[in-house]
Parts: structure tokens; sequence; C-alpha cells
């Protein structure tokens, strides 16, 4: 089975799944109450202005879609837009284009991603094989109690805090905003804490598992540096199921984070996305969903190919397994 | 095994540097691949003291005809109307249109535009302009406003504009026939049907604003993106960055430039928050003003020095509630709605947030002419005897009475349930639901035994016209007297797309004349007969009569009325606050050195 017969048949199924995601999100999308014009009305400054009548304004939407188009048809008009990368202009921001909007915000978001995921594999690494080396000690408790509470603060609650720390008391850092690099710094940190620990917890029992393999063992009978043989033997291999949680991660940072965004007020796509689903913009959200469906499978496939190129051993067994047999 | 021989000291910096050299190529590359571009373009653009920094929303929209919050950013100073509002938003002084003339009969305004009046291009602001950017405004559905989203034509046509109504319905197609006439370059014609006292304070509405019609139309997608966007205005915009931010420099063109001071004004665009840091940027100095709420208001309230930067809006909006159609009789009875009404404990209501008065009428007390002949007197003695004579003494054999709320905060209808069980022992509760389920639910006959009101907000103009004659208007009134059946074959007609506008108009107008109540025809007569009414004393008298006769239907109840608070830098100066949904305008602000 070649690579490339491999990569075909996981792009064929790539395409399948990105029809059923636009599919189950434009059903979705129908069967949500509530639609842009009349949302547009109630949630905007103006509404709570002047006398608007109960007539309904939907007609006004369509210009694209035309005021009679039937549903399916829309969706259609829609789709055959989007195989060609135009998803054309958001309703709510109508005077941009949703492929324009992605381009915009994605490398804001993906900026921060890439950032707080190396900042977690930062932390991770040393604090994982730190805890694994001494396994069952009063540190390795000790620090495992602190991994499970960065697991558990979610990211904006520690944003939170640290908007109050780093801004409101030492006045060290802007709350928010999107001017210049020092805007990074929270987001990041933020950010970088919840996957920092879930990696750290990767790290120490794949060590663990990896310092009871008999090469190890093997390495250290011989008489080698134990210091050696742990990071040349024990380390570099317990890395290695890392590449595979540390990906999906990416991905979902990447796709944007809603409340952080909210919070330090940064342009990124998770605030987009958010904001086309509490509105019903349809061509806002289903450009977004796509592009995240796409983000992520394409993550997990270059995962994949990357943990074939590292372990031989999995290089085999996933050709042949993906027969389906 | 070579390798294990080398240095652990050597291999753990090798292995370090190289990892910290990844990790700076992914910087780097993440930075250079977005180019300078990742946080904007002029963002750090030096201009010390004349920078202003203010917190508004999100803008999405940067087009005074479309109805989303960008609407009321334009207006504060980027685009100029014919004519502005004074210091206390009573009166309008004179903007584009350096004078204006009106005719005895009330109906006919003419304004001669200052001929120095320019755009932010260059071009002149003529009156073609006006005439142009309101035929857009009036234009039906698909044909402006880039055809995406609604227009703010249905407020417009309020103004009373000859014929702009019907224009707008598709029913009259000859723009001729409507009041709008260019009559030279510098003077502008607009004739009313009807004459409105509130007509010259209407045209300071956004969507009256001009637009660079050569720019809309030549480029009707990327007109509002800078460094296309055009404005004769104080301010321009040079700069938008959607969620972020928006840069505004004064307009070099500007007939009035000598009297624009600040020489920047970042915009920040901040979704509302209720978190407990949404002060922060005020308190950190990264905002010079900034909109509060609830439990900020009275933390500044306590603060020493803080207090004193705190300013309040008062009477700005009015929170109701309305009755919502049910398959269940109960609030069809208007002893039912009026017992629900004079048992809400308005005072204790009030004192749940800062700047809160009870409502006691929908037209607020800052309405020039007000009195309390209107007002609801609360008794709960006669609530009580009005549930109890409508066969449910004591609330039994009432359903639970709802509050369908579509906002995040239930504070307030929480207090309300609160108040009816407390003083008249009923059930009620909160039906707390997502936007788009309050946008269908409130127009929808309730199933069951569901029965209640939805929660609202209005804000508008502290006018007669405005507050009887198009807030809860006299068609609002018969629409929501309609019985639930009568209603659900009104909405037939409404989404009917077969129907032609003029046979649509005609078959609704024909459902509201026979079936809704015959006070809200009463209603509908007196506003008609007042809008007509030169006589000041008589007219005031006539809105009068429709407002107490509208209270008297008890299908709208008032609630609160509802201040504002902006907390304001010291070193901001000029600020004039106006209860209308822009607060303020730019142009008189400056900083202080």
């Amino acid at each position: 089975m070649g690579l490339a017969v491999y990569i075909g048949k996981r792009a064929v199924r790539l395409v399948l799944s990105m029809v059923a995601v636009s599919i189950l999100t434009f059903t979705l999308l129908q069967l949500a109450p509530g639609n842009f014009a009349d949302l547009q009305r109630v949630n905007s400054g103006a509404t709570n202005f002047g006398g608007v009548g109960t007539e309904s304004m939907v007609g006004e939407l369509e210009s694209r879609y035309g005021a009679d188009v039937p549903v399916w048809k829309q969706y259609l008009i829609f789709m055959k837009g989007a195989v060609v990368w135009d998803f054309g202009p958001s309703y709510k921001y109508a005077s941009r284009n949703v492929q324009d909007i992605i381009a915009e915000a994605f490398p804001v978001s993906a900026t921060l991603a890439v950032l707080a995921v190396l900042l977690a594999l930062l932390i991770a690494v040393p604090v994982g094989v730190f805890a694994a080396l001494r396994q069952n000690s009063k540190s390795d408790h000790a620090t495992m109690f602190a991994v499970t509470l960065g697991h558990a603060l979610p990211s904006y609650l520690t944003a939170a805090f640290m908007i109050l720390l780093f801004s409101a008391t030492l006045k060290l850092l802007p709350s928010g905003g999107w001017n210049g690099p020092e805007d990074l710094v929270l987001p990041v940190l933020a950010l970088s804490l919840g996957p920092a620990a879930v990696l750290a917890r990767y790290v120490r029992s794949s060590m663990l598992e990896t310092l009871r393999e008999e090469y190890v063992t093997a390495a250290l009978a011989k008489g080698g540096p134990r210091r050696t043989v742990i990071v040349r033997h024990a380390l570099r291999n317990s890395l290695i199921p890392l590449v595979t949680v540390a990906g999906p991660l990416l991905a979902a940072l990447m796709t944007g984070t809603v409340f952080v965004e909210a919070l330090l007020r940064i342009p990124g796509l998770g605030l987009y996305f958010a904001n086309a689903a509490a509105s019903r913009d349809m061509p806002l959200l289903m450009g977004t969903a796509l592009f995240f469906a796409l983000i992520l499978m394409v993550t997990n496939l270059v995962v994949d190919l990357i943990y074939g190129l590292l372990d031989p051993r999995i290089r085999t067994v996933g050709g042949g397994a993906d027969d389906g047999h | 095994m070579r390798a294990s021989s080398v240095p652990l000291a050597g291999q753990t910096r090798r292995d370090f540097l190289r990892l910290s050299g990844l990790t700076l190529a992914a910087i780097g590359g993440s930075w250079s691949l977005t180019g300078c571009g990742l946080f904007g373009d002029d963002s750090k653009a030096a201009d010390g003291q004349s920078t202003l920094k203010i917190d508004y929303v999100p803008v999405e929209v940067l087009d005074p005809q479309v109805i989303t919050n960008g609407m009321w950013i334009l207006s504060r100073g980027i685009s100029e109307g014919l004519v502005a509002q004074n210091e206390k938003g009573d009166g309008v002084v004179p903007a584009v249109a350096s004078e204006w003339k009106v005719s005895d009969d009330h109906l006919t305004y003419t304004f001669t535009l200052r001929d120095n009046a320019q755009w932010s291009d260059g071009k002149p602001v003529v009156a073609q302009d006006f005439e142009r950017t309101y035929k857009r405004l009036f234009t039906p559905a698909g044909g402006s406003a880039g055809g995406t989203t609604l227009g703010a034509n249905s407020y417009q046509t309020a103004t009373g504009i000859k014929g702009a109504q019907d224009f707008l319905a598709g029913v009259l197609t000859d723009w001729a026939q409507v009041g709008v006439k260019a009559t030279g370059e510098h003077e502008l014609v607009l004739t009313l049907s009807n004459p409105n006292p509130d007509f010259l304070l209407a045209l300071t509405h956004p969507a009256m604003l001009p637009l660079p019609m050569d720019l809309v139309e030549s480029k009707p997608k990327d007109w509002q993106n800078p460094p296309n966007y055009v404005s004769n205005g104080p301010y321009t915009v040079t700069e938008w960055v959607a969620n972020s931010r928006l840069i505004l420099t004064p307009n070099a063109k500007y007939w009035d430039r000598d009297n624009v001071k600040l020489g920047r004004i970042q915009v920040n665009l901040v979704e509302p928050s209720a978190a407990a840091t949404a002060t922060v940027p005020y308190e950190n100095g990264e905002t010079d003003l900034v909109q509060l709420s609830g439990p900020d208001v009275l933390r500044f309230q306590k603060d020493a020095d803080l207090s004193k930067q705190l300013k309040q809006t008062e009477n700005y909006s009015i929170l109701y509630l309305a009755k919502l159609r049910s398959q269940h009789k109960a609030m069809e009875d208007v002893r039912v709605r009026k017992a629900l009404s004079l048992a809400l404990d308005r005072k204790t209501l009030a004192g749940v947030q800062p700047g809160q008065q009870p409502g006691v009428s929908l037209v607020t007390s800052r309405t020039a002419g007000w009195d309390d002949s209107i007002a609801i007197k609360e008794d709960v003695a006669e609530a009580k005897r009005l549930l109890a004579e409508a066969g449910y003494p004591n609330g039994q054999g009432l359903p639970p009475v709802r509050i369908l709320v579509g906002v995040p905060d239930t504070t307030l209808a929480d207090a309300m349930v609160d108040s009816w069980t407390k003083q008249l022992g009923i059930k009620a509760s909160v039906d707390h639901v997502e936007a788009g389920v309050y946008t269908e639910r409130r127009w929808q006959v309730q199933k069951g035994n569901y029965i209640g009101f939805y929660y609202g907000t209005f804000a508008g103009l502290p006018t007669w016209p405005t507050m009887v004659g198009s807030l809860w208007s006299p068609k609002n009134v018969q629409e929501i007297s309609l019985p639930s059946d009568q209603w659900q074959a009104y909405q037939a007609v409404q989404d009917n797309k077969n129907l032609k506008p003029a046979e649509k108009t005609q078959q609704l107008n024909a459902i509201l004349a026979a079936q809704a109540s015959k006070p809200a025809q009463d209603i509908a007569a007196l506003v008609g007969q007042a809008a007509k009414e030169p006589d000041d004393a008589k007219r005031l008298g006539l809105y009068k009569q429709a407002a107490k006769l509208r209270e008297e239907q008890y299908l709208y109840l008032p609630v609160l009325w509802l201040s504002l608070f902006h907390a304001v830098k010291p070193k901001v100066q000029g600020l004039q606050l106006r209860a209308y949904p822009d607060y303020f305008y730019l142009k008189p602000l400056s900083v202080e050195s």
C-alpha cells in the first residue's frame, strides 16, 4: 500500500466529511429558531429605537439567494461557490466576503495557537519528565496536583485572573486589544496553561512506560550514564505519542477561542464563528464551519503522516489497517 | 553507542538551542507569514495629546441605512446631515444646511446647503447627493443597501415625507412623486404628507445622513472599507479592523475644520461584557470613555475619584412588557392585564439597579407637557379585586404568568416575578431563551396554557409624535389587540409571497379595520388627528388623550425608566451627552494637554 494511495483515500474521506459537515450545519441552521433579519433588529443598538413594525423584513435579505429561492437551492448555490473558495458576502459583515474575513482573522488565531502550543510544550516536557522520574514521590504528587488544577481551569478564567493581575493590579500589560506584540502575552499565557497540563500528563505516563522498556533497562545495564539514557533513549521515544495529542490541540486552538478572544478583545476567528451562529449569518457560519472542519482533518492527516515517519511500525500497520477489513 | 558518551551538558544545550531556534523560527515565521498586517496598519501612529480613545460596540457595517450599531457611530461625527441636534437634544442646529424655510402649512421644507461643504475626497456636497441618498433609502428590497441586509428605511418613512412609504412598499414607482427634490446645487426641498413637528429632529437620524453616491454605486461592495471610505463630517474613517478598532482622523476638507480639535480617535470595538474585567481598560488608561453597566456603576458611585468621572443620562430608555398572544384566553381579559400592571411594585423594582425610576407610563416624563394624568396608579387591593372579578380569585385558575426574555440579564424580570408572587399570590416565572427563540416566540400564538408578556426596551426622541406615534405605534397597538385566530390570519397574509405589495397592504389593513379592538382604532384616529393639528395646545391634548387610552389597554405595560452611564476621564473636554442612541457628538470633543 503506497503512501500516495493512502493519502488519496484520506482525501476522499475528507471530501465526504466536508459534505456531511456542510449538510449538517446548514440543516441545523434552518432548524434554529429566528433568522438573521429579525435578530439583527433585536440585537442592534438601533432596534430599541424607533417604532419597528411587525412586518417581516426578511424579504430584504436575499439578493444573492433571491427572496423566493427554496432552502435546498440556497444550499446548492452556496456550495457551488464554496468549492471554489467563494462563500459570498457575510450577512452581518455585509461589505466583506466570508473568505476575506477568514483570511484576515485566521492568522490572528493561528499565531496565538502556534505560540500557545509551543509554550505548552516547553512547560509540559520538563514537568512531565520531572514527575515521571520521581514517580509516586511527594514532588510527583504535587506536580500532578498542579497539572490537574491547570487542566481543570478554563482558559477564560485564567485570562480573567491574568487581566486582574497583570493589568489591573501590576499595570504591566494592556488588558486586551490587538495593537502590537505586547498584546500576545496574556492570550498566549492563558491559552497555553490548559494544553500544558494535558501534555504534561501525557509526557509523564509515556515516559513511565518507556522507562519500563527492555532497551532502557539494557542501556542502563550496559552502564550508560542514567541521564544520557533518559534523554537519548527514554525521552526521545516517549515524545512520539505527544504528536497525536499536540496536533489536535493545535487545530482546536487555531480555529479560534471564543471566550479568550472576547475577553481580551482579539479579532480572531472564534469570535466571528460564535457571532455567526448567534446571529444566524448563514454564509459566515457555513464558511467558518467548513474551514474549521478542513483545518481539523488536514491536521489529523498531517499528524498521522508524521507519526508514520517517526515510528516505522505505524506506517506498515497503518497502511494495512486502512483497508477497513 | 558513541552518542551516549557525549557529555550531557552539551547534549541538553544543543537540544535547547535547537528547540529555541525552532520556537523563534515558528514565531518569526508566523509573523512574516502574515506580514506586519497582523496587528493592522498604523496602530501606533503617535499623535500625543490630541488622541482620544473611546470604547464602542463592534461595528459590522458602516452603512447608515442598515440597521446595525455602525449607523450610530456615523452620526456621531463621521457623516453630517442637513441638521444636527442641539446640546440638549431637543432641537436642531444648522449642519450641511446653513438655513431652511418652512412653508405656512408646515408641509414644505426648503434647505439651503452651505457652498463650502465638501466630502473628504474634495468633491462638493450638493443637494443631489441628498436626493440620491434618500432615493436609495426608500427603494424597496434588493435594489439598494447592497441587498445583503435590511434597510433602516422602515423608520424613516415615519418622517412623513410625501410618497416615501408608498415608494418603499412598491405601491408608488414614480420617484418624481416622492417629496424629495434637489432644486439646485445647494437647494433641497422636502415635502411632507402631514405636518410633523418632529421632522427636523427626525432628520438627525443616521438613515438621513448623505452618502457619496458616485462611490457607493461604483464600488457597491468596497466603498465602506478604508482607504475607500469617504465622509462629509468632521472625521473620516482611516482604518477599520473588525472586532478590534476604528481609527478616525479629521476630515481635512470639512467646512468647519478649524473647530475639529482631535488629531486622532481610536474607537475600540468591544463586545459588551458583564465580566469583572469590563472596566479594567478604562482604569488602566487604555480608553478614555466607556459605557458602564449595573455592578460597575455601583462600584464607581462608591469611589471618591471614580464617582466624579461617572456621567448619567437619565431616562434614556423605557423597559416594558408586551402581551403575548396565547391559545389560553386569560390575557385577553383587560382586567387580568390591568391587575398585573397595578400589582407591579415599581418603586422596589427601581431600586434593583442604579439610575432607574418607576416607569409609570410608556411616555417618559422627559417629554415636554408630560403630567401624571397618563400615569399608572399602583393599587394592589384593586388588582386583587380585578383578578377575582375576572374569575381568578387570588390567582386560582390562572396559569403561571411568564415573562419571555431574550437578553442575557434577567435581574429585572426576576424582580417583576417576585413582585407578582408577593403582591398577588399568583404563580409567575421568567422564561429565559436564546435571542433567536425570543424573536420567533414573541410573534407566535403560545400553545396550551402558556400566557404572559415579552420583555423589551425602547428609546426614542422624547416628543409626543415619537412616543405615541412611532413607539408602540397605533398600528402596533391594533396588531397586538387582534384576537389570536385573527392574528394568525394576519401573519399568513404577511408571509404570503404571492401578493403584490399594494394587495398585501390592503388585505392587512382590512383585517385591522375589521378585527382590531375599538380603543385601538380610536388611538389610531386620535394620532392621525393630532398629526394634522396645527395648534400646539390642541395637538398636545390629542396626543395625551391617545397616550392615556393606550395605557388603559394594558397591552403594553411600562415598568421602568432606565438611565445610561458613561465613565469619562477628566481630560476629555466638551462632552455633551444626549438621550439619543448616538449619545454624543465627536465634533466638540477635545483632550486637555
